[in-house]
């Protein structure tokens, strides 16, 4: 079935680049009228409406906060509240670029112009129930003690997967770049993990994040695992990253600061591994 | 960066009309956001056509020439491996050396002959509509690199060369997995329990031919690779089935060199030398 899907996909791509060529839309490339689709369609990237898009994050992320946190009904609505408010906002902002722009006709030098009004919208649609919003402040003031503590925990084990991925995705780059062993890939993984910290925010620029961060263990680490043509190979692998230092800063994506969940976390689990320790070697006297 | 050739142009143009057709995506200008993408992926997948010489003739060398500089850091890097995992004598190294630059060689020639038949145009339309992935010329070239090791290997030697092929390859699929799930999860929140499911359905199901090469992480980042339902959705919720449906997704190219190239190249590991006073060694 993926096969003939693919076979139909080919052959209707063939089909319009044959459209394509024919020089049939030329006349439309060079009169843009933005429609109602269009305009929904650069909002989302083309994932349909923006507030279904809002909605449907609102469903999944209140499903996560009730997974970890067991919300009580009182909680639930002030948080249903916030968000509610946070999307009329951005709704209403995006009416008024829509009503500015939609149902208009543009020629090819305007584009970029419309472009850049709708951008904005495209980059804030993520973040309408994010770290800035009040559904976000909400909770963080509705959640008790305990709840709150066991939310971040859940979204710090899931920022740090993430960066793990993009470091497992550096090592396997540079692998292919300057071969190593098994075990070489190994401790340059951990090494990077250990010697680094995630970013207190994701973004387009992740990758570079990981090249800047790891161009800041020192090569001494680094000649411990590796041979010195491999050592050679990775600083002039990670150098590239020295462009994207100050976009980095820009985009807040600097090492995550302050009390680490994880750490918390393991601390814990130690503390309660050494009275489960003592409470054996107490027993035993 | 090599040299735009009108096979370059035409793959990226079938890419993009393959991604409009498959996106829902048919305006004008996320089209054209997606060329550009999807043009630096592919660009790279072609040498550069055949050069002709003033008079008119084709000069060999020239056609050439832009194959083996785009080969030859795959080959520099076969050959490192090799040596690294299975610790090369210094003849096995002369011999593998050797071996590595007629290799090297003949599959430019083969390129060359591969690039001048599809450049009708036609051959790519029908090449393109056909079930099967294209034939990869990175892939093939990195098979054929191997045999070219396996074939000054000792049998001690070969079996540590296989099993570290395989642990690389494992490596590489598990980062590839990793960041699907890592993309997934930043638009659906899933939980530990949904990951772990994730992980073990797509490594169960793993197969090049839906998998999205490790350099779409990088290069294009904030596209969602187009993975079959069927192994996500078991996975899901009501809610976050939603999110996934509404996901705009893109399949990629493959024919790229992919990781390599996100570090410009400059990376390669230069302790496997190719030049001709190493080969006059081995005369």
């Amino acid at each position: 079935m993926w096969r003939n899907c693919s076979r139909v996909r080919a052959w209707a791509a063939v089909l319009v680049i044959v459209v394509l060529a024919a020089g049939a839309p030329a006349s439309r490339a060079q009169n843009f009228e933005l429609t109602e689709d269009q305009f929904d369609s650069w909002v989302t990237n083309g994932n349909g409406s923006a507030i279904e898009r809002i909605e449907a994050q609102l469903a999944v992320q209140m499903s996560g906060l009730k997974r970890t946190c067991a919300l009580s009904p009182e909680q639930d609505r002030k948080l249903r509240l916030a968000a509610a408010y946070d999307i009329e906002r951005f709704q209403a902002r995006l009416a008024e670029v829509h009503d500015r722009l939609v149902g208009k006709t543009y020629d090819q030098n305007q584009i970029n112009e419309v472009w850049m009004q709708i951008q904005p919208l495209q980059e804030e649609l993520p973040r309408v129930l994010g770290p800035q919003s009040l559904f976000n402040k909400v909770m963080r003031r509705t959640l008790e003690e305990g709840q709150l503590a066991g939310f971040d925990l859940v979204q710090a084990e899931r920022a740090q997967y993430r960066y793990q991925a993009k470091v497992q995705l550096f090592v396997t780059a540079f692998d292919r770049a300057a071969p190593m062993t098994e075990q070489q890939r190994i401790k340059l993984y951990r090494l990077i993990v250990e010697t680094t910290r995630r970013p207190q925010r994701f973004g387009q620029y992740d990758w570079y994040y990981v090249l800047v961060q790891a161009s800041k263990t020192p090569d001494a680490k680094y000649a411990e695992i590796l041979e010195p043509p491999q050592v050679k190979a990775l600083r002039r692998a990670l150098q590239q990253g020295r462009h994207y230092e100050q976009t980095l800063q820009q985009e807040g994506c600097v090492p995550f600061e302050g009390r680490d969940p994880l750490a918390v976390e393991a601390e814990a689990a130690a503390d309660d591994s050494s009275d489960g320790d003592e409470l054996v070697q107490g027993d035993a006297s | 960066m090599l040299a735009r050739c009108p096979c370059c142009l035409t793959a990226a143009a079938l890419a993009l009309a393959m991604n409009a057709v498959v996106s829902r995506a048919d305006d004008d200008a996320a089209l054209a956001q997606e060329a550009a993408a999807v043009t630096v992926a592919i660009d790279v997948a072609f040498p550069a056509a055949a050069v002709e010489a003033p008079g008119g003739e084709v000069d060999e060398d020239a056609r050439l020439a832009p194959i083996r500089a785009q080969y030859e850091p795959l080959l520099k890097s076969g050959l490192s491996f090799a040596n690294r995992v299975c610790g090369f004598s210094d003849e096995q190294r002369q011999q593998a050396i050797a071996a590595g630059v007629k290799w090297l060689d003949e599959f430019a020639r083969g390129q060359v002959a591969g690039n001048q038949n599809q450049r009708g145009g036609l051959l790519v339309f029908w090449a393109a509509a056909q079930p099967q992935r294209p034939a990869d010329p990175v892939v093939a070239a990195e098979s054929q690199i191997a045999d070219v090791v396996r074939s000054v290997l000792t049998d001690d030697q070969k079996r540590e060369y296989e099993s570290q092929l395989a642990q690389r390859a494992a490596f590489g699929r598990q980062a590839i997995i990793d960041n699907l799930i890592a993309k997934m999860d930043e638009h659906m929140d899933l939980s530990v329990e949904q990951r772990e499911k994730l992980t073990k359905t797509l490594l169960a199901r793993w197969d090049e031919n839906w998998a999205p090469p490790l350099e779409t992480f990088v290069q294009m980042s904030q596209y969602m690779p187009a993975i079959p339902d069927e192994f996500v959705t078991p996975h899901l919720s009501d809610e976050q089935k939603r999110i996934w449906s509404g996901l705009q997704k893109v399949s990629f190219g493959r024919e790229n060199f992919g990781m390599m190239d996100v570090f410009g190249g400059g990376a390669v590991i230069d302790d496997i030398i190719l030049k001709d006073s190493d080969l006059k060694d081995t005369e």
